[in-house]
């Protein structure tokens, strides 16, 4: 593993596999697909800062096979990303722990609200909703249907009658939701 | 910390996009959490802040224009803890919402621009700090405090604590950075770092880095799951499982039964047997004696089995290995082989190897195991489908709409695919709302026509079942008679194939017409669904249970008639049975009518499921490379010519009519275990060709299933169908082991001449040999002394948890009102906060009576 050496020190990659969850192995096949991304902008040595100073576009990123036809991939890297539009290699990692198989549904559950929550103001209001259903449906439905719809999840989980999701009520859904779990992931 | 409103919190309210001053009712409607006292900061403050007058003063002033600091960043300064300048904000896009155990908290300690800090009231700033170190500011070291807390509250447990702190640390909801600085001041201590658990930990990652090597057909599943989403790869899934259930099912019968058998040499055939009880013993050489006759006119009557059939000796040796006959029947394929060996025969360490005994122990533990696994495999897959269809009614169009997308799809077609899919299960529930509404308003007439269509429609499935079955029960009753008159042998493998392709092609062809009657039935799209799978699982296994059936009433059940002559068994030449066996043959001296007769009846059961198993091969291959792959061919080719190619061209994937498939395969191998020791070979054979098959047809040859299958559903619906059918089989083969008579010409029971003799005697007769206190301690499990004490408190213990689950469900329901009270009261203080905002001091006696106007 010449690779291992060169490119994180032991200790950053013991870092990486306590705060993901992800071995080392797997760590260094995410920083292939990270780096292969934008090869001239990502240097091998990540040894110093590079983990959380190097950044490459989002755009790049949402244009990954696993990504790219998702329709919530554009929201997925910015949820991720701190700067505008850019990610670092950390940060992608991140993206994949939460998504990786082993993230427990916690943590699942705090970004799936996060990605959702369109205008990032804490709550699934009407127009988040609305947000999420184009997404999925992509002109599938008439406005009447959304709306429909909409008023027809909010009926169903808003508990406390105020028009939007909180965290908690989307907690409450997603708890018990079966499938969540099963479809929240993405394989890297 | 002193803030206004005592331990209420503060809210730094965002401002409009647009950058302009916000109304702040309208801000305050948008939040939902509990009563907040609204402040806002002015930009470009450090160090510590009075609360009061900052809130008292914001409450009536508009927002600032330019970013306002979090509070919380503020109060974290009051504890005189490191924050960075407002200037440079820590935080964008992260609000850090974490799932406390009981109270999921919304929660926000990072504030820039658009972004507010919330934090509920009751929650002390010091619980909050203290039970999420790592919402801090990044730049701060109060996450480093609140590490070494921690590790100082419970130096002496390390190894519990990293473990325990390491997946803390993992789900932390938040960036890495912030992860690696909340780590780090966990392992500060460098005492800590060099106390064994790190060398455990690694030593574990390694062993999971290992593992995850051994993950069997991993990259497979991410193809499969890109195109087809989760519910496919959970078939694949189901699939891979199945692969280590006959895994172990053929290594425990391998190493038990077969391996033994191969591997001692003496007797090589059981005519040249000596009588272990030694020659003198009257009563065991009997019986011994009779058996020898039996196996002798059995192994005859297989050589003249041979010659009736006038086809050169090369095709009649492929003709008998795909029926099982003449020389297959006498390789260890079959149970007639096996018969007890002895292991270093002539020294003086020579041991007899009991297979009667072997055969029931390996049964037992592969049928036990393999419920054990089922069992626990299921129970998750059976919650999940029962919370889903609970909530099913309660929450359907929030899980449709947050849990629609498979995250796990990336090729464009499925996407798009999955897409049409979800608008497509929109609508359907819309038109299910709809024709719910429209069968309310229904007339009684109508009622009474959808009614009388459906009960004729089920009497004509249930009449074409019967008649279905029928035909299987005839077909293997008319074998025997068949076998007698048909000379060609070609014709001959076809009827020997009769019964398992009449099965094959009813599986096949009946569910079509199933769906076609169920669309006239006029269900709801969710139930008609669930009825046709009903339908199709009644059929798969009740063509195998009247298969059974058949074979039994022709095996086993005895007519009144005497009608065996020369029975090889002394002094008995007119009786119903011969050997055990119904069907012995009355002439078999001159060969005419040998190919009509049974003579060891478990080989010929385990001839049938091997014929079954081959068929269920030949279908497995055929139905690929002559109906998928030709299909996909002439659809690619001719769908733009022909508009009739590109309406029925195109295959979807059906994962019920696949499961089912899968199961049957699997149950045909747990019936003819038992008479086809080698059938888990086979069928773990075929479970790795299918896997490889299935994708490969799936990739070339299907588009997406049609119907948006759940993963967790199709889970608890694979392993339902299993569990159903292992214990149909389990009950059978066990049936078959408690009260059948084995045969006295063949297999590993024959010496045993006692009239009611069973296979399972052989177990007990062994326990009986052992020292009493031994046997009468495994006996007690089979009186009622033991038995109806168990029975009672199984009730009793079913009954505590049916109580205890009745206690919860009542809970759920009441914890689910508490949740929606809380959230009126919210809104009410919330509203409250509002009017003050709007009238100012209630002190004031015109704004209190504004106010309560």
């Amino acid at each position: 593993m010449g690779n291992k050496v060169s490119t994180f020190t032991a200790e950053q990659l013991e870092a990486y596999e306590d705060c993901t969850f992800f071995t080392s192995k797997e760590i260094l096949r995410i920083f292939a697909r990270y780096q292969a991304l934008a090869p001239d902008k990502v240097p091998y040595d990540m040894t110093g800062k590079e983990a959380h100073t190097v950044r490459i576009d989002n755009a790049l990123v949402a244009a990954m096979p696993e990504l790219k036809e998702n329709p919530f991939r554009d929201r997925i890297c910015e949820v991720f990303s701190e700067a505008d539009g850019q990610m670092t290699f950390e940060e992608f990692l991140d993206m994949f722990s939460v998504f990786s198989e082993s993230a427990p549904r916690d943590i699942k559950a705090v970004y799936a609200f996060k990605i959702y929550d369109w205008d990032g103001d804490n709550h699934l209001n009407k127009s988040d909703l609305e947000k999420t259903l184009l997404k999925l449906t992509k002109d599938g439905l008439t406005a009447e249907e959304i709306a429909f719809v909409i008023d027809k999840v909010l009926e169903e989980a808003d508990l406390d009658d105020d028009g939007m999701l909180s965290y908690i009520e989307f907690e409450h859904v997603i708890s018990r939701a079966p499938d969540f779990l099963n479809t929240f992931h993405i394989r890297i | 910390m002193a803030t206004a409103g005592g331990s209420a919190e503060i809210l730094a309210v965002p401002e409009d996009s647009d950058g302009g001053p916000a109304p702040v009712e309208a801000s305050i409607r948008r939040r939902n959490t509990q009563a907040y006292v609204v402040s806002q900061l002015p930009s470009h403050r450090s160090g510590s802040l009075d609360y009061r007058k900052e809130s008292e003063e914001l409450a009536r002033s508009t927002l600032p224009k330019r970013r306002h600091r979090s509070i919380a960043a503020a109060r974290a300064d009051s504890y005189n803890l490191e924050t960075s300048s407002a200037d440079s904000p820590y935080c964008k896009e992260n609000p850090a919402i974490v799932v406390d155990g009981v109270a999921a908290v919304v929660d926000q300690l990072c504030a820039e621009d658009e972004h507010s800090a919330l934090l509920p009231v009751g929650t002390s700033p010091e619980a909050s700090l203290h039970r999420r170190p790592s919402k801090m500011n990044r730049k701060s070291t109060i996450v480093k405090f609140m590490g070494l807390q921690e590790s100082e509250e419970e130096p002496e447990d390390v190894g519990r604590l990293s473990d325990e702190l390491n997946k803390k640390v993992k789900s932390l909801p938040v960036p890495m950075s912030m992860k690696k600085k909340y780590r780090d001041s966990v392992w500060i201590d460098a005492a800590i770092r060099g106390t064994g658990t790190k060398p455990w930990e690694k030593r574990w990652l390694a062993i999971k880095d290992s593992l995850g090597a051994l993950d069997l057909w991993a990259h497979h599943f991410k193809e499969i799951e890109g195109r087809f989403g989760s519910a496919v790869s959970a078939y694949l899934r189901f699939i891979r499982w199945l692969f280590f259930l006959n895994l172990f099912t053929f290594i425990v019968s391998f190493c038990v039964i077969i391996v033994p058998y191969w591997a001692t040499t003496y007797p090589p055939s059981f005519e040249e047997a000596e009588n272990p009880d030694g020659p003198n013993s009257t009563l065991a050489n009997s019986s011994w004696l009779q058996a020898q006759h039996c196996t002798e006119n059995y192994y005859r009557s297989l050589t003249n089995n041979t010659l009736s059939l006038k086809i050169p000796e090369q095709a009649l040796k492929v003709l008998d290995f795909f029926i099982g006959t003449g020389w297959m029947e006498k390789t260890t394929m079959f149970y007639g082989t096996y018969h007890n060996r002895t292991f270093n025969h002539g020294t003086k360490d020579s041991y007899n190897y009991n297979m009667g005994l072997a055969y029931l122990l390996s049964m037992v533990a592969i049928f036990l195991v393999s419920f054990i696994l089922i069992v626990t495999n299921s129970s998750q897959a059976v919650k999940d489908a029962i919370r889903s269809d609970e909530e099913h009614s309660s929450v359907h169009f929030t899980n449709s709409v947050l849990c629609g997308w498979d995250f796990c799809i990336n090729n464009e077609k499925s996407a798009r695919d999955k897409k049409r899919i979800l608008v497509q299960e929109f609508k359907a529930d819309l038109t299910e709302q709809s024709k719910r509404m429209e069968r309310l308003s229904r007339t009684g007439k109508q009622k009474l026509i959808r009614f009388l269509i459906r009960l004729i429609i089920n009497i004509l499935i249930l009449a074409m079942l019967g008649g279905c079955l029928f035909l299987i029960y005839y077909t293997t009753n008319k074998l025997l008679e068949l076998r007698k008159v048909i000379r060609d042998p070609l014709l001959m493998l076809v009827v020997q194939f009769v019964p398992s392709m009449t099965i094959t092609v009813l599986n096949y062809i009946m569910p079509v017409v199933f769906d076609v009657l169920v669309a006239v039935e006029d269900y709801l799209p969710a139930t008609s669904v669930k009825v046709t799978l009903v339908r199709w699982v009644l059929l798969r296994l009740s063509s195998l249970g009247v298969l059974l059936v058949a074979l039994y009433y022709t095996l086993q059940v005895e007519d009144d008639e005497a009608k065996i002559f020369n029975c090889p068994e002394e002094g008995t030449t007119s009786v119903t049975r011969c050997c055990s066996n119904l069907m012995w043959s009355t002439s078999d001296q001159n060969g005419t009518s040998a190919l009509s007769d049974v003579k060891c009846w478990e080989t010929y059961l385990g001839q049938q499921f091997y014929k079954l198993c081959i068929v269920d091969y030949a279908v497995l291959f055929l139905k690929t490379f002559l109906v998928e792959f030709p299909r996909k061919f002439l659809f690619d080719r001719f769908k733009e010519r022909f508009s009739l190619v590109a309406a029925f061209g195109q295959q979807f994937f059906d994962l019920p009519e696949n499961v089912l498939d899968i199961v049957y395969s699997q149950a045909i191998s747990w019936l003819g275990m038992f008479f086809a020791p080698l059938l888990p070979a086979m069928t773990l054979l075929k479970v790795i060709i299918i896997f490889y098959l299935k994708k490969l047809t799936l990739v070339y040859n299907y588009a997406p299933p049609q119907y948006a299958y759940k993963a967790s559903k199709s889970n608890s619906f694979f392993m339902t169908i299993l569990l159903i059918s292992f214990i149909l089989c389990t009950a059978v083969v066990g049936y078959m082991i408690g009260n059948l008579h084995p045969s006295k010409s063949c297999g590993p029971f024959r010496v045993y001449s006692r009239d009611d003799y069973v296979m399972w005697h052989a177990l007990t007769d062994e326990i009986s040999r052992w020292p009493a206190a031994a046997s009468d301690f495994f006996f007690f499990f089979g009186t009622p002394a033991f038995f109806v004490p168990a029975f009672l408190v199984l009730c009793l213990m079913m009954y505590c948890y049916w109580a205890v689950a009745q206690g919860y469900r009542k809970m759920e329901s009441i914890l689910r009102e508490q949740l929606k009270m809380e959230g009126k009261d919210k809104q009410f203080l919330l509203a409250r906060v509002n009017d003050i905002i709007k009238y100012g001091n209630l002190r004031n006696p015109d704004n209190a009576a504004a106010f309560l106007h």
